[in-house]
């Protein structure tokens, strides 16, 4: 029995693998020598063209050789709610990312705690609670104790700013 | 007389008390994900200036031996490794967790880390100069060849199949090409990005590939937000005596694996891990066990771990070449405070060596109340409700993935291996090869490209010296083992129908 899920995974090493190589091809050798900075990504999509190869091939030898039908892997049922959470948690990491430096670390952080906390089912206040508290805490030890300069929010005041 | 020496200059409360809060120091910043025990090492360098030489060395030696066990816990209790050498065996310890077995599984990577870390000091004390003779005589050839097992040997160990692995290697060396550091000194992949320049740095992806990945998975499959038991801990250190009969080769056997490989200057405690692993795993009567909770890989791969970093300290004290980073930063701390490593120091200054090596056993022996301590603590994790505790290890994960480079662009690396290693896992690729792709890879490049230029492109050199030879047959046998029994299986299939 054939997998489609190996189909895709082998379809998309096999493309890598020649994105790879044709990234590689502007990097020329170094002087008087036949190797240079071109030399390992072209081995590594060498190989990932090779594997993708290998990988489309076990996929669709049943069809091939007529010895099965391409059957797919039972589908897992989809969890629409699980999606949209798995949405809204990436969203909010990249929020976060994008507000540590204009409101920084700490109010950036106590939203996505919150966030993240209340896509996993807490309450309301359970979240603003366990984020004011976890935010500073962790603050307070990479701050104080560790010495990592954590973007600073300047209209608020806490110890070690 | 100088052995007397030496222990008075140990045993006393200054050095005593230095050790065990150094000690505890190492356990907090190994176990969070994103510190390491380089920066544990690092940390701990200003505060030694003001101290003597053995306070100071006592200081540095217990953190790192601390801070390597730890990145073993948050492994076990969250399935976060705290080093590529704890992902090795992260599947194996996570699930021994999740059914019960947290204390055989805790239990087993602290008391054989202890064991690999005292057998790989004695090796240490009584051949360290031999050792380091072995040592010198690797070449760009025999560490090409020993990478090349390492990833060899990450690919047949992890989960799934073999090209399923290659898939995930190819994933890790491709990220491994993008920056300046190649023997070329070229820009690759960097599209002008200065962060870039520097590469992909290893932590904020192993931490993006586990921790952030793990987040996502949470968010689809609500079942996993079930709140874990706090697992029953009693008999921690019982049970090992019964792992330490059952498998006393694999206990030797990784102590030794470890403690050679880390005399390997750049070789380390990763790709000791991952070959001790594997060893295990292929000589083992239950190989079909590993990756399902099975202790033996813990057991073997746990002792080689510690071991590698008492074995890197070989090449440091004999002739003052660091086996690793942490190695690196203490000799700086060496010279600083008058001791100059290498042949000389034995002479000179032989009370010093003696207190060093004391201090060697005694931070792996200190381990035990401190790695108990430890884990105490850190399984009272677990009786959290995850949906409390998840939003704050994502937030340890962040601020641990921005303190690398000081910089967001530690945390952007993490966001997008977390997305990577969602998308793997769901398609049934491991992760651990492309962990272990990306920190060899560079090294893999340089020792192949000077193989080669010095050999003029002829592949037949990397054959000519013995132990390269040696090295190479066995990684090629690595590859043309499975493949022939395969075929022979196939053979005996036609036959039989």
């Amino acid at each position: 029995m054939a997998r489609r899920g190996d189909l895709l995974i082998g379809l998309i090493t096999l493309v890598g693998g020649l994105v790879l190589f044709a990234l590689a091809r502007p990097f020329g050798p170094m002087p008087g020598q036949n190797y240079g900075a071109g030399t390992l990504p072209r081995l590594v999509a060498v190989l990932a063209v090779m594997v993708g190869g290998a990988l489309v091939f076990k996929a669709t030898r049943p069809a091939l050789t007529g010895s099965g039908a391409t059957v797919a892997e039972p589908v897992r049922p989809v969890d629409r709610a699980g999606i949209l959470r798995l949405a809204a948690s990436f969203g909010l990491m990249v929020g976060h990312l994008l507000l540590l430096r204009p409101l920084g670390f700490v109010p950036a952080s106590v939203l996505l705690v919150g966030g993240i906390a209340m896509l996993l089912g807490r309450r309301w206040w359970e979240a603003a609670l366990l984020a004011i508290l976890s935010t500073l805490a962790i603050r307070w030890v990479f701050v104080q104790w560790l010495s990592v300069p954590l973007p600073r929010t300047d209209w608020l005041i806490l110890p070690g700013t | 007389m100088v052995l007397t020496q030496a222990l008075e200059l140990v045993l006393t409360p200054q050095v005593l008390l230095v050790m065990l809060a150094s000690g505890a120091f190492g356990l907090f910043v190994g176990a969070i994900p994103g510190l390491t025990a380089t920066m544990a090492t690092a940390l701990l360098v200003p505060v030694t200036f003001f101290m003597e030489p053995v306070p100071a060395i006592a200081a540095i030696v217990t953190a790192a031996a601390m801070a390597i066990f730890a990145g073993d816990l948050p492994g076990a209790l969250l399935r976060i490794p705290g080093t590529p050498a704890s992902a090795a065996y992260v599947e194996d310890s996570w699930r021994m967790t999740r059914s019960g077995h947290a204390a055989d599984a805790l239990g087993a990577l602290l008391v054989f880390s202890v064991i690999g870390g005292v057998l790989g000091t004695l090796v240490l004390i009584f051949l360290s100069s031999v050792l380091a003779e072995v040592a010198l005589k690797f070449s760009s050839f025999e560490y090409f060849w020993l990478v090349v097992l390492g990833l060899s040997c990450a690919i047949f160990v992890a989960p799934g199949s073999a090209l399923k692995g290659l898939v995930s290697l190819c994933v890790g060396l491709a990220a491994a090409t993008v920056g300046l550091d190649n023997p070329a000194g070229q820009s690759r992949f960097t599209f002008g990005n200065v962060d870039l320049m520097a590469g992909v740095p290893f932590i904020p992806a192993l931490i993006g590939l586990f921790a952030a990945a793990e987040v996502f998975r949470a968010m689809l499959a609500p079942t996993r937000l079930a709140r874990a038991e706090r697992p029953a801990l009693r008999g921690i250190f019982s049970r090992q005596w019964t792992y330490l009969r059952r498998y006393p080769v694999q206990v030797l056997r990784g102590s030794a694996t470890g403690t050679v490989i880390g005399a390997l200057p750049g070789a380390g405690a990763d790709i000791a891990a991952w070959i001790s692993y594997a060893i295990s795993k292929r000589f083992s009567r239950t190989p079909e066990r590993f990756g399902q909770g099975h202790p033996e890989g813990l057991v073997e791969a746990g002792a080689s771990n510690n071991a590698a970093v008492s074995g890197a300290w070989i090449p440091a004290l004999v002739f003052g070449i660091p086996g690793d980073s942490i190695t690196a930063i203490v000799i700086g701390v060496l010279y600083i405070k008058g001791m100059n490593p290498g042949p000389t120091v034995f002479l000179m200054q032989p009370q010093l060596i003696y207190a060093l090596f004391i201090v060697f056993l005694l931070a792996n022996l200190l381990m035990l109340p401190l790695g108990w301590i430890a884990i105490q603590m850190g399984t009272r994790l677990l009786a959290v409700p995850q949906s409390l505790l998840m939003p704050v290890i994502l937030l340890f994960c962040i601020v641990g993935s921005f303190a690398i480079t000081n910089s967001l662009f530690g945390v952007v690396v993490m966001l997008v291996f977390g997305v990577i290693g969602f998308a793997m896992e769901e398609a049934d690729i491991p992760i651990a090869p492309a962990i272990l792709g990306l920190v060899l890879g560079p090294m893999l490049e340089k020792n192949f490209i000077t193989s080669m230029i010095k050999s003029d492109g002829s592949m037949l050199a990397f054959f000519e010296r013995p132990i390269a030879a040696g090295l190479g047959v066995v990684a090629i046998l690595f590859w043309l083992v499975p493949l022939i029994r395969m075929m022979l299986q196939r053979g005996r299939q036609v036959t039989d129908g």
